[in-house]
């Protein structure tokens, strides 16, 4: 049952965060029914039903055969998937795959065993699309082990390269990644035949359904989205129940969030709703609110039904460690690893164009510290829940 | 849209999937959601204005969109569409019979289905729906007679103290072990 009221959530209080979501919910409307604008020079993905991607599978299969009848030496374009075929989109502040290609022709020895290797995962997605079934990364490597040389990341990579042939979002091959995130608050979905009430699931709530075309969101009265990037502190937050004192849904990405958690996090913020992120104060943080913001560079091809550009850095920020009182021995120093990516992450254009954001990582370099979420508990069990977390949405303390 | 967005009167948004979004669901999903909302939901929804409005909004999705996709459903000429529906009613016919009620007509149709899965599933449909009829109906005459009589213990009591007569004593308490009967079945 949905909670009866937002209990010690006071809207005046907290009217930043209920302006950004009505912000979200006037954006919705006035951009509804407009496809989202790409730039030009980038291959157009689109996430299929199971029909249309059967459909386009034997489009290339026939193109294939075509090409054995016509000239003996088919040849498959398999779209380029390294960094220099990635665009940054700064309007949409995305990053995306851009249209070249690589030829690979059955009839060449470099690219013979990849071309068998695909022929060999367009058979297995065929029939889990016939049959309308999902599996698993892992199912696919084990239904030819030899065959993909021994190695999953043979086949994983296959998967993708499969994906892009196609111009589909991976999950319309029905390959799908295991699932890693949870989410628990208030929001209502349907999973398969089952409607679910996320803030009645216990602490650790529902595992995001990797068969994401299974899943339909249905109704919320949530204000906002928390992703958080370390379990231990999701479970802080659910045994507190946070959700009950602050309206909102609560996710557990374990990181930078797997493929399924990023797409349905992105189907949250296509209603409008605030995201904010709450993970380690460290490069790799930041790194992660980077990827969940504009998504990675190896899926790039997917950035459009994984990115959440919205999303919001709530912290840890390396100003909250003495803002916040976080004693020195809670903190710890940057390695030469950390350093590195740092620096790299200053060059990056979106944390140029973002002042705030590279402030704060010329400060955590200038600190030379780091903290994880968990140094919050040296003040105290519950400091993270009732002062931290909720001082920086008042404050509206956020990148 | 994908969502209305309601505003209440204690300041709180709540988003429900609007009839847009509806349509794109298979058969009896829409039926479902619609009840489920309205049994789990609409109570704490802000006012009872604030009630009213999304009850009437559930009133028209119920009517244009939950009725016609179940009927459209279970006519369909695709005997795998109509199992699927089927199954799913069956399901709702053992936990909310209620939702099955405007499914029935079309139900009995399909017990003459040369198909037999699919006849025998509209069988199971009707015989779980009036099943359960029966049962509210048994239930009912049991709050009846303990609205006369009491509990057993108490009913023994009106009968020593003269309060009711052996006739009706044995009326009231033969209804009482034919309705225990008929629900232990």
């Amino acid at each position: 049952m949905a909670t009866k009221s937002n209990q010690s959530y006071d809207i005046k209080k907290y009217h930043k965060v209920r302006k950004l979501y009505e912000d979200g919910l006037r954006r919705i409307q006035e951009t509804h029914g407009q496809a989202l604008q790409l730039p030009k020079g980038v291959a157009k993905i689109d996430d299929l039903t199971t029909d249309e991607a059967k459909e386009r599978l034997h489009q290339i299969v026939d193109g294939l055969i075509t090409q054995i009848m016509l000239t003996g030496r088919p040849i498959l374009k398999v779209p380029n998937r390294s960094s220099s075929n990635i665009i940054w989109d700064e309007k949409n502040d995305m990053l995306l795959m851009g249209q070249k290609t690589t030829s690979k022709s059955l009839l060449s020895l470099s690219s013979a065993t990849d071309m068998t290797r695909i022929a060999k995962v367009m058979e297995i997605v065929n029939d889990l699309l016939e049959q309308n079934l999902h599996a698993t990364k892992r199912d696919l490597y084990y239904m030819d082990v030899k065959g993909f040389g021994g190695e999953q990341k043979n086949s994983d990579a296959l998967i993708e390269d499969l994906a892009t042939i196609l111009r589909s979002t991976r999950n319309s091959t029905h390959i799908i990644a295991s699932a890693m995130g949870n989410c628990v608050g208030r929001l209502r979905i349907r999973d398969g035949n089952d409607i679910l009430d996320l803030s009645r699931m216990g602490s650790q709530g529902w595992q995001v359904n990797p068969a994401l075309d299974n899943v339909e969101i249905l109704e919320t009265d949530a204000e906002f989205v928390l992703v958080i990037e370390k379990n231990a502190a999701m479970v802080r937050l659910a045994e507190a129940r946070f959700w009950e004192r602050f309206p909102c849904i609560l996710m557990a990405g374990r990181g930078q969030g797997d493929m399924a958690s990023r797409m349905f996090l992105r189907r949250l913020s296509k209603m409008g709703l605030p995201v904010f992120l709450l993970v380690d104060a460290d490069p790799y943080g930041s790194y992660i609110a980077s990827v969940y913001m504009r998504g990675s560079k190896r899926l790039s091809y997917e950035s459009p039904f994984m990115a959440t550009p919205d999303l919001h850095l709530l912290g840890v920020l390396a100003k909250d460690l003495d803002e916040y009182n976080i004693p020195k021995e809670a903190r710890l120093r940057l390695t030469a690893q950390d350093k590195k990516r740092a620096k790299e992450l200053l060059k990056e254009d979106f944390i140029k164009a973002n002042k705030k954001w590279g402030d704060d990582l010329k400060l955590m370099l200038k600190s030379e510290e780091k903290a994880e979420i968990q140094a919050f508990t040296s003040r105290g069990f519950k400091f993270l829940v009732d002062e931290y977390i909720p001082h920086k949405l008042e404050t509206g303390d956020w990148i | 849209m994908d969502f209305n967005v309601y505003r209440l009167s204690d300041d709180r948004i709540i988003q429900i999937a609007s009839k847009e979004k509806m349509k794109k669901w298979t058969g009896e999903v829409p039926l479902v959601y619609i009840n489920y909302i309205r049994d789990s939901h609409l109570k704490n929804y802000g006012s009872k204005k604030d009630q009213k409005e999304i009850s009437d909004y559930l009133d028209e999705a119920m009517e244009e969109i939950a009725v016609p996709k179940l009927i459209a459903a279970l006519e369909s000429h695709n005997d795998d569409e109509v199992m699927a529906v089927l199954t799913r009613i069956e399901e709702l016919s053992r936990k909310d019979p209620d939702l099955v009620k405007i499914t029935l007509s079309n139900v009995e149709r399909k017990q003459h289905h040369p198909n037999k899965d699919i006849s025998k599933l509209a069988e199971k449909i009707q015989k779980n729906y009036d099943r359960a009829m029966k049962r509210r109906q048994i239930k009912k005459q049991l709050e009846d007679n303990e609205k006369i009589g009491g509990t057993d213990a108490e009913l023994d009591q009106k009968l020593i103290r003269g309060d009711i007569s052996e006739n009706e004593y044995l009326r009231l308490k033969k209804e009482r072990i034919e309705a225990y009967q008929e629900l232990q079945e």
